[in-house]
């Protein structure tokens, strides 16, 4: 299906200048490839809501929580999306504040995450009620010594404030899409009639509009670290052993600017290439975010090893069960992939770039990937065959399998290695990977924050099979619909409006070529480049 | 031009939270008395207010044999969903070398209690003779009381629960959470619809061995199940009683005689000691 | 005297209608009906039974009015019995239960079987008592007074027929608990007046039901009675903290107030320039 605007649209595009056009063309031109990916997102979000109506009907029996884990995924994906929310404050305010002119090709596509991550995060603990249709008692009857009131009047509060901010500076760009935009169906020329306010960019209203977003920069900040604070607290105004800790204030918002940073990076990475926006995403603003994303996830690591560490060196009695199965026991490999693969490795993806030792390794000419991967799958394959070998033949090859073992992992450590200078040739895609690893850690970190916790209380029941918990399909279908849900409220406001800021990024670009310039140059790669 | 504007504001904001902060004990104290009638709600329904009584409960774990009695009334009598023991009897072991002892946990009805302090609307709360409530009407499912409570003294409806004829034809009541409902917290209550009318717990009524005693503290005398009642103050005392993990603050009114009494005198009461060396110790008072 | 002495026939009456006294039954043969609305059709049923004898209880179901059957599983609980337990339903409508108890006290009656009405069946008692003796009729006044704020007197006036005091023997104080428990406060010897004093300590408030009773013996009859009253000043409850009551403690409610206000305000602050820049530009 052609866009059905792009004949008319062309005279409309006319009388844009260039960056206009490669800004707009997302919002004027909805083809095929949008209304395919709103379809299937909706699908699935779809998907989500049948499960949830399984659910209203039969109870939460349908998922895996019981009374000892009686909190799982729903309060997880709950704590996971209002973790991300926080890039909103990171971007548009504390790089507002401190000046960091980069910041505007990115500041709208963070606000935007922020809100969508918000509706969605809202939208999950009233999925988790028993009685959702008496979520309004929460007004009439609250309580507010509770912990879930805090949550409920901080996150409204920075719903609000996100909202306003979204549209502060989004009033020129409705403004331009209102004049601009003259064959737009009527309901959308409706939205930029009233969301542009009148706007005719004269001085006094630039004014009004700067000391507004002022305001808001210094206010949006403490309300998102009083949001995540809060969030923490329905966990540690609890009693719970590896709840009841001092340091969940912190360690929640830091957890989630790092998350929220790095969702930054992948939608930056994202819609550099859907958008074709490489002229207002460069390779300088992948960099600078790195820095923010690794500054944010050592300071996470660090949070993760001052609670973990502090607690393990005592081993006090509740605590011991929960730490040997996050240690030692089921969740093992969850916690030690979370911890290095989610937070290590993406710290060293993420200065990868600026290590000139690595370029030195493409020099070694049997550093190369793919032998080595080969080589290491042929050892692997004999060290499975082994043991059948082992029992035909009757002879004792066990120190032959231990030193195959040994030979696949240095094969597979020299791989890593070997793939290291393809990577630092291909810096956006090291942050890439690296993001997209932390995002995916902050999820099941959440996961290891909740269930092993519950699982393991002051009374334990004797049968630990009756404490598992294992999340039904219910679960996952709502968590995947909430997800889905989230891409396409995001996905559509980056169709409806345009997702890089037009009148700042102009604004910028104006300064810049005043100034010249503000990025260091690189080290050359031998490799092709990605910029 | 725009900085000075924020400047000044944000020097105006500071004073007037200044102020705000320093007058807002002296002001919240006279407040006090105002919020309580504005934000005063209705009754529960089926709350008879509890009386002057100020109930708890003494469990002697030296007499508690782990038959399970009180879990089979209690659940009888208040038809508690399946899977649900109010008052549940785990075999609590220790670390190392010490030996592992039978511990009925009722619901601990504590006196800063965790469950009532993070209800979000007010469902779960502390009437004036102690005993902890829920009002499933207002209960909204979230759980946060089950989170809180660090006995797992709580438990939910996943499900409908199984009805009977009887069950639905009572009217709802917080003294017998009957009928049951889904998507609401339950617990145990210290059965206040048997001792509005002078009776005791099912519970209590149950233990063959008369483990569980109940009473009011202001009578300062607890019964059992056969037929003892004895002083609270002189039981607490000469037996050693605890309550479990009070050091948690959690201020709980079920107190705990230790899993091997010391041999002495109950007031009132004749002792028995019976001494076999071929089965160990044995402790009847 | 006279009035004194219609003081404790009033008295003995209005108790005796309020608080239902144990059924006396020397038979050693009792029958109990069980049903829906209690043992006997009442809450709090008790009965009397003497130690040292027999004691034939008979079970009847009372349910035959239902449709559906509603059947009964009677378990008698207490110090130095250990008994099967015993059911009755439409089927077995009667159901008997012979034993001898040896020691005093409290036997449990109870249904253990969920059942229709088994709130009312769980707090059935039997009072094992020693066998009363017989002999001269004897009379007791107990007289309860509010000591200080900790503590009661009761005062026991021991007379036999002829209105002479009697000295010299024990006479047992029992308080009897909301629950339905009777715990042993003391058995101080009557003076030379015939008169026994005891200490009892007592909260503000609290409603003290208590009974003095004479054995009997040489000669002398049982005689016991019962008197209540309710201790002056305010009841002690328990204290509700300010993180569990159902209203927020003030300074909380202003803190969230003033935080909470003040970003709303300025929010409100933003919106107005909004709309001033909305009037200074296209309409």
């Amino acid at each position: 299906m052609t866009s059905i605007f792009r004949d008319s649209s062309k005279s409309v595009m006319g009388s844009l200048n260039a960056q206009e056009k490669v800004l707009l063309r997302p919002v004027m031109e909805w083809g095929r490839g949008f209304y395919l990916t709103v379809g299937g997102l909706a699908a699935i979000a779809a998907v989500g809501v049948f499960a949830y109506f399984t659910q209203l009907r039969d109870g939460l029996a349908v998922t895996g929580m019981r009374d000892t884990v009686s909190w799982g995924l729903y309060i997880i994906n709950f704590v996971f999306f209002i973790g991300i929310s926080h890039v909103g404050a990171l971007l548009s305010s504390i790089l507002r504040l401190t000046g960091a002119q980069w910041r505007h090709p990115i500041t709208r596509m963070a606000e935007a995450i922020t809100f969508a991550a918000l509706l969605m995060g809202a939208l999950m603990p009233i999925v988790d009620l028993g009685r959702p249709e008496r979520v309004l008692n929460l007004i009439t009857n609250g309580r507010l010594q509770s912990p879930i009131l805090w949550d409920i009047l901080s996150i409204t509060t920075y719903l609000t404030g996100s909202v306003i901010f979204l549209l502060l500076p989004l009033i020129p760009d409705m403004a331009l899409l209102r004049d601009k935009f003259a064959n737009a169906p009527a309901w959308r020329r409706w939205i930029y009639k009233i969301f542009s306010f009148g706007w005719r960019g004269t001085p006094e209203q630039h004014a009004r509009l700067e000391r507004s977003m002022n305001t808001m920069a210094i206010l949006i900040l403490p309300i998102a670290v009083m949001v995540h604070t809060v969030v923490s607290w329905i966990f540690a105004m609890t009693l719970r052993p590896g709840w009841n800790s001092t340091i969940f204030g912190p360690y929640f918002v830091a957890g989630a600017l790092a998350s929220g940073a790095a969702s930054v990076v992948l939608a930056m990475a994202v819609f550099r290439k859907m958008y074709h926006l490489d002229k207002f995403i460069t390779l300088d603003h992948f960099k600078k975010m790195a820095v923010l994303v690794l500054t944010l996830d050592i300071l996470y690591l660090y949070l993760n090893i001052s609670e973990y560490v502090t607690l393990a060196y005592k081993m006090q009695g509740p605590e011991k069960a929960e730490l040997g199965e996050l240690f030692t026991g089921r969740f093992a490999g969850m916690f030690w992939t979370t911890q290095i693969v989610g937070l290590i490795v993406p710290a060293c993806l993420l200065v990868l770039p600026s290590i000139k030792a690595v370029t030195g390794l493409s020099r070694i000419r049997p550093l190369r990937p793919l032998p080595l991967a080969v080589g290491g799958a042929i050892l692997f394959a004999i060290s499975l065959a082994t043991p059948f070998a082992q029992s035909f033949l009757g002879t004792d090859l066990s120190l032959l399998i231990a030193v195959l073992r040994v030979g696949v992992l240095m094969l597979a450590g020299l791989a890593v290695l070997s793939l290291l200078p393809w990577l630092q040739a291909r810096p956006v895609t090291s942050f890439v990977i690296a993001s997209a690893l932390i995002v995916v850690q902050a999820w099941f970190k959440r996961f290891l924050i909740v269930v092993p916790v519950m699982e393991n209380p002051f009374i334990t029941e004797g049968n630990a099979a009756l404490s598992l918990y294992r999340p039904t399909w219910v679960e996952w279908a709502i968590t995947a619909g909430a997800m889905a849900g989230f891409l396409l409220i995001y996905f559509l406001l980056s169709r409806l409006v345009p997702i890089v800021s037009v009148w700042e990024t102009a604004h910028a670009k104006s300064a810049e070529t005043v100034a010249g310039p503000a990025h260091s140059p690189l080290p050359v790669p031998t490799s092709s480049p990605e910029v | 031009m725009g900085e000075r504007k924020v400047g000044r504001r944000e020097f105006l904001k500071l004073v007037g939270a200044g102020a705000a902060i320093s007058i807002v004990p002296t002001v919240g104290a006279k407040l006090a008395p105002l919020a309580r009638s504005i934000f005063s709600r209705g009754p529960h329904p089926g709350d008879t207010g509890g009386g002057n009584h100020r109930w708890l409960m003494v469990i002697d774990l030296a007499r508690c044999d782990g038959c399970g009695a009180c879990t089979k009334a209690c659940s009888a009598m208040h038809m508690a969903p399946p899977g649900q023991e109010w008052i549940k009897v785990y075999n609590l072991e220790h670390e190392g070398l010490a030996a592992s002892h039978y511990f009925p946990r009722p619901c601990m009805q504590c006196d800063n209690p965790p469950c009532v302090n993070v209800c979000p609307v007010g469902a779960s709360y502390k009437r004036s003779d102690g005993i902890v409530l829920i009002d499933q009407e207002i209960c909204i499912g979230c759980r946060m009381c089950l989170a809180a409570c660090p006995y797992s003294a709580r438990y939910f409806n996943w499900t409908e629960p199984p009805h009977t004829e009887q069950e639905l034809s009572q009217s709802y009541s917080v003294e017998t959470n009957l009928p049951h409902r889904k998507g609401v917290a339950e617990k145990c209550l210290f059965c206040p619809a048997l001792t509005s009318q002078g009776m005791l717990p099912a519970c209590v009524s149950a233990c063959p061995t008369g483990a569980i005693f109940f009473g009011d503290e202001n009578e300062n005398a607890v019964t059992n199940g056969v037929g003892q009642t004895l002083q609270l103050s002189e039981l607490l005392h000469e037996g050693a009683a605890h309550r479990h993990m009070e050091e948690l603050g959690t201020e709980p009114r079920v107190w705990y005689l230790p899993p091997r009494t010391q041999p002495t005198s109950m007031p009132n009461e004749p002792s028995e000691i019976l001494i076999s060396g071929a089965e160990g110790v044995r402790v009847k008072i | 005297m006279l009035r004194k002495k219609r003081h404790v026939v009033i008295s003995t009456l209005i108790i005796a209608l309020l608080f239902p006294l144990p059924v006396h039954a020397h038979g050693q043969a009792v029958t109990i009906s069980v049903g829906r609305d209690g043992y006997d059709d009442m809450v709090n049923y008790k009965v009397d039974v003497e130690a040292g004898h027999e004691v034939t209880i008979t079970f009847t179901y009372d349910d035959a009015d239902l449709a559906t059957d509603n059947p009964h599983e009677i378990q008698i609980l207490g110090a130095g019995v250990d008994l099967p337990t015993v059911t009755v339903s439409r089927d077995h409508p009667v159901a008997t239960i012979t034993f001898t108890p040896t020691q005093t006290g409290t036997l449990t009656i109870l249904c253990i079987v969920p059942c229709i009405g088994m709130e009312k069946l769980v707090g059935g008692s039997i009072h094992v008592v020693k066998p009363k003796e017989s002999g001269l009729s004897t009379s007791l006044a107990l007289a309860l007074s509010p000591r200080d704020e900790e503590s009661a007197l009761a005062t026991v006036t021991l007379v036999d027929a002829r209105g002479d005091p009697i000295s010299g023997v024990p006479v047992t104080f029992t308080l009897h608990t909301s629950v339905g428990g009777e715990l042993e406060l003391g058995s101080p010897i009557t003076r030379e007046d015939g008169t026994a004093v005891l200490k009892v300590s007592a909260a503000p408030g609290q409603s003290l039901l208590i009974s003095a009773a004479f054995e009997g013996g040489n000669g002398l009859g049982f005689s016991e009675f019962s008197s209540e009253i309710t201790m002056p000043g305010d009841p002690e409850t328990t204290p509700i903290g300010s993180l569990s009551s159902p209203t927020p403690p003030p300074v909380l409610a202003l803190i969230l107030l003033i935080v909470l206000g003040g970003i709303w305000v300025t929010y409100g602050t933003v919106v107005y320039q909004v709309f001033r820049i909305r009037s200074g530009g296209v309409k």
